[in-house]
């Protein structure tokens, strides 16, 4: 037996998985390479025609398994066959074995750097990325040239734990569309890699980004992996087994229950009504959210668009992204957050900067204001998009009316340039406001008066206000969402909202936190937002409890003055009164589990 | 021998990006005479979906098409349908 090997990658996927290694490990294909009499010209070109062939056969094979997938797919497939059978490949490849007499593969090999080449002076980072498309296709040619190609004529058997250095999205495709695989773990890749989005999107269980894996992994290992946490064992022992199996037959039971409570209100048994929204980040979450059970998106992130690129977003970039989305959710209220990045992370294309407190530096609406251009080309994005759906923009990290005010300004210009395009815009779009700096907290009332909503930032406004850096290790014991300061700042926004007939969100991660759902309901919140997967278990403690019971359980836990005794209360009342749900919670190993130690295999 | 230049613009968002490429392509494949695609001084085989797509067309830029050889004529026609209908991503 040997001997379990723990890894922890990232969560891309979530649910859990146990089952069989089928490993695909394409790592750097070497090919022979030699010389070859002349005689043998006419056998390298036939085996060079017989791998397109075999290669568009296989493709073709994949495309016929993919109907019913979105008809993307299907042009990703025909692009690939049109790559194959490129006059420049294979007019390239025939001349370099009969004029330098190489064998095949090598001449694949050849051709394939020669076009790569040609990319190397584009600027566009997407044309760029068609190099990685060239050698997808050389790749197949040569594993078909050595008669290797196993994912195609030996497909994942059911239930297999799918491991790989990393996965095309062709493989993905391929993996996914045919007979139901248990999980997939990679070790490259994040939780934006396609291989993430399209997990999620079909609910494959999926950890990315896990290094080591092909180090320890053998074919027909067994494979434990958790797809919301990152953990993967490989040959589990037998406690590991059942805690995946525990973890497993609850994501099952919990993916019900949401399908079965999708479509309830969170409403409490005395009547009041929560809205609960969607937090994402990529179109590709809609479904997942939606199937949760989210009322639309109360916080759409668009850092993402800016990420994984060399360049700035275009106008048009922002403005299909936007439309998507509000087409995929038609009808339903969409909130999207202009962007919330500064100086220090590095805008393609900005200098970066080193601030010594980055947090407290150039950083969301103040970056915005300072780089009105960039502002602007999000902005009249929005604009455009408006007349897609329920459109609401919100502005990030305002600090009081002023600061809004210049971004309001410059929200009015951006339509103003649309409309001179001649393009259709709304009319008017709801805008709102980020509550996350105590001042903003002070200034409510005011800000009140010109905004369309509030939406709490709960994460910046603790770090904010109790004036602690999240990533300085020596002070992060201190972020506690129920200290009495943050619970009195809380109070006095719902107030605020109120006094002043506009909706209040509650977004950050505390309004998904199942432990603080009954303290949010007592202050007063009427809209959460959170991830889809967190939807669930917080409408199902909502729907069992009372406006009256939320209340006196924050009264009596404001009884302590300090903030763990106050923490430790809730805690233990709510596991107290809601022993069901708590118990799944506390066996998801979170952080109150030391996180696997790395066992290298003997 | 037949001879057919156009200017031709792309104009779909996305520009000449791989599945346009591939659009286009289906059609440049299966026409008997020669066409080249040229933009910024560079040229290449319009038949070629890798040399398509090192042009990185983006949306707006002039391509220059030529057909030369037989059935130029219809060839250009197929070809400026294509383009015009935005390689088939525009909305209606």
């Amino acid at each position: 037996m040997s001997r379990p090997v723990r890894l922890l990658g990232a969560g891309a996927s979530p649910g859990a998985a146990i089952g069989p290694a089928f490993l695909i490990d394409r790592r750097s294909i070497s090919e022979p390479r030699e010389h070859i009499p002349p005689e043998r010209i006419n056998h390298e070109l036939g085996r060079l025609h017989n791998a397109i062939y075999r290669s568009d056969q296989q493709l073709v094979a994949i495309n016929s398994k993919l109907s019913g997938q979105p008809h993307e797919h299907e042009l990703i497939i025909e692009a690939y066959r049109l790559m194959l059978t490129d006059p420049a490949l294979i007019n390239g490849a025939e001349s370099l074995i009969r004029h330098e007499l190489v064998n095949a593969e090598w001449a694949v090999r050849r051709v394939c750097r020669q076009l790569r080449a040609a990319f190397e002076g584009v600027d566009d980072p997407y044309f760029k990325e068609r190099q990685n498309d060239i050698d997808f296709v050389g790749d197949r040619l040569v594993q078909n040239l050595l008669g290797q190609y196993q994912d195609i004529e030996e497909p994942p058997p059911e239930g297999a734990v799918v491991v790989a250095h990393d996965l095309s999205p062709a493989d993905t495709m391929m993996l996914l569309s045919g007979q139901r695989i248990a999980g997939i773990v990679t070790e490259l890749g994040g939780r934006t890699s396609h291989t993430a989005i399209v997990a999620r999107a079909l609910e494959v269980p999926a950890v990315v980004g896990c290094e080591g894996l092909l180090d320890h992994v053998g074919a027909y290992d067994t494979v434990a992996l958790d797809g919301a946490g990152g953990q993967v064992v490989l040959n589990p022992t037998a406690d590991d087994l059942e805690t995946f199996a525990e973890l497993r037959r609850r994501h099952f039971q919990r993916e019900e229950e949401a399908l079965a409570s999708k479509e309830l209100e969170a409403r409490t048994t005395d009547g009041h009504l929560l809205t609960l929204r969607g937090n994402i980040e990529l179109v590709e979450e809609v479904p997942g959210a939606v199937g949760h059970g989210a009322d639309g998106v109360g916080l759409y992130r668009t850092e993402f668009l800016y990420l994984n690129r060399d360049d700035l977003p275009s106008e048009e970039d922002h403005y299909l992204s936007y439309r998507r989305l509000l087409e995929s959710l038609p009808g339903r209220q969409v909130t999207v957050r202009t962007f919330d990045l500064g100086g220090d992370k590095g805008m393609p294309g900005h200098e970066t900067r080193d601030e010594a407190n980055p947090n407290l530096g150039l950083r969301a609406i103040r970056y915005c204001l300072a780089h009105p251009a960039l502002f602007l080309t999000q902005l009249r994005a929005l604009w455009r998009a408006s007349v897609h759906g329920e459109l609401r923009v919100m502005f990030p990290l305002v600090s009081g009316v002023g600061e809004f005010r210049k971004a309001r300004a410059l929200f009015e210009e951006a339509r103003r340039q649309v409309v001179e395009r001649g393009l259709p815009v709304a009319d008017a779009l709801p805008l709102g406001v980020m509550i996350e700096t105590p001042a903003a907290v002070e200034v409510a009332d005011l800000l009140a008066r010109e905004v369309a909503f509030f939406s709490i930032g709960t994460n910046d406004l603790i770090q904010y206000s109790l004036a602690i850096d999240r990533a300085n290790q020596d002070v992060a014991y201190l972020y506690k969402p129920l200290h009495p300061a943050i619970l009195r700042m809380l109070k006095r926004i719902l107030e605020a909202g109120r006094s002043g007939g506009i909706p209040v969100c509650i977004c950050g991660e505390m309004a998904g936190d199942p432990f603080y759902t009954l303290v949010l309901l007592a202050l007063g919140a009427t809209e959460l937002s959170m991830s889809g997967g967190s939807i669930p278990v917080v409408k199902q403690l909502v729907r069992s409890t009372t406006v009256a019971e939320a209340r006196s359980l924050l009264d009596k836990a404001l009884e302590h003055v300090v903030t763990d005794d106050v923490e430790a209360f809730v805690r233990a009342e709510m596991r107290l009164r809601f022993p069901e749900v708590f118990a799944e919670v506390a066996l998801r190993p979170d952080d109150e589990q030391p996180v696997p130690e790395y066992v290298p295999a003997l | 021998m037949d001879r057919v230049e156009k200017s031709l613009t792309v104009i779909n968002p996305l520009g000449l990006h791989a599945r346009a490429a591939a659009q286009l392509v289906k059609i440049t494949a299966r026409v008997p005479c020669e066409v080249t695609l040229g933009c910024d001084g560079e040229s290449v085989n319009g038949k070629s979906i890798m040399g398509v797509l090192t042009l990185a067309a983006a949306q707006g830029t002039e391509v220059q098409v030529t057909c030369s050889g037989d059935g130029a004529e219809a060839a250009m026609e197929q070809i400026e349908a294509v383009f015009k209908a935005g390689f088939y991503e525009l909305r209606p």
